[in-house]
């Protein structure tokens, strides 16, 4: 998540940071783990038209060690 | 004044699983008429079967024989405001195969309800192009700000008067 968050400019980060909070806290429960086609997460950023974070588990189980 | 239903979905399990079927029932009632058959692609249970209960999303489907999908996120009401925003996600499946989705994330009320309908029809029944989708979910963003804003200024005055 860090490493995803230094990927983006910092105006942007800022403007998702309840997002990426959300997102944290669902990696944080992991393991996830695909039972029927995948597993998708998005934390839309509140009264934007579509800007958010995505989390994408396309097969396996995910977040393991969180 | 927005209506907003089953508030409480997120804390309560016997609403949350009312909050699916209320969804279950509008997209059915939507895409019987038009004969086509869905199912859900996506994981909403934990590996013990108990649900995730976040309401990301509350639903989904996807259309037999074709790669359009429907995911529909339902966020705790946090104020009086309408709020809707919808966006086309290309992504993969565990299949490997590819899908269009239609992502649709709202607080639930008479009126979200309303717009996500607009939205899946525009985009299973009468089948968009992803390029007029994304043109008509950002009509439907305009418009939804220009006449929910008005609406939102009228109950102020009320209020003031």
């Amino acid at each position: 998540m860090k490493n995803l968050k230094s990927k983006i400019p910092k105006k942007e980060s800022e403007l998702r940071e309840i997002a990426f909070n959300k997102a944290n806290e669902f990696i944080q429960q992991g393991p996830h783990e695909v039972i029927i086609g995948s597993i998708f997460r998005s934390y839309k950023v509140y009264g934007t038209k579509h800007e958010r974070v995505d989390i994408e588990i396309q097969s396996g189980i995910a977040f393991i060690n969180s | 004044m927005v209506t907003h239903l089953y508030k409480n979905f997120i804390t309560n399990e016997k609403v949350y699983i009312q909050n699916i079927e209320f969804w279950k029932s509008l997209i059915y009632t939507l895409l019987s008429v038009e004969k086509l058959n869905f199912k859900e692609y996506l994981t909403t249970t934990k590996p013990d079967g108990s649900l995730y209960m976040d309401g990301n999303p509350i639903y989904n489907f996807k259309i037999e024989n074709s790669n359009r999908a429907v995911r529909i996120i339902q966020e705790t009401p946090q104020c009086n405001d309408v709020e809707f925003s919808a966006w086309i996600n290309s992504t993969e499946l565990s299949d490997n195969s590819k899908i269009d989705e239609l992502v649709i994330s709202i607080e639930l009320s008479n009126e979200t309800a309303l717009m996500s309908i607009e939205l899946i029809n525009a985009w299973i029944v009468n089948k968009f192009p992803k390029q007029k989708m994304e043109k008509f979910i950002d009509k439907l963003f305009t418009i939804k700000e220009n006449l929910f804003k008005f609406e939102n200024l009228h109950d102020k005055e009320l209020i003031y008067a």
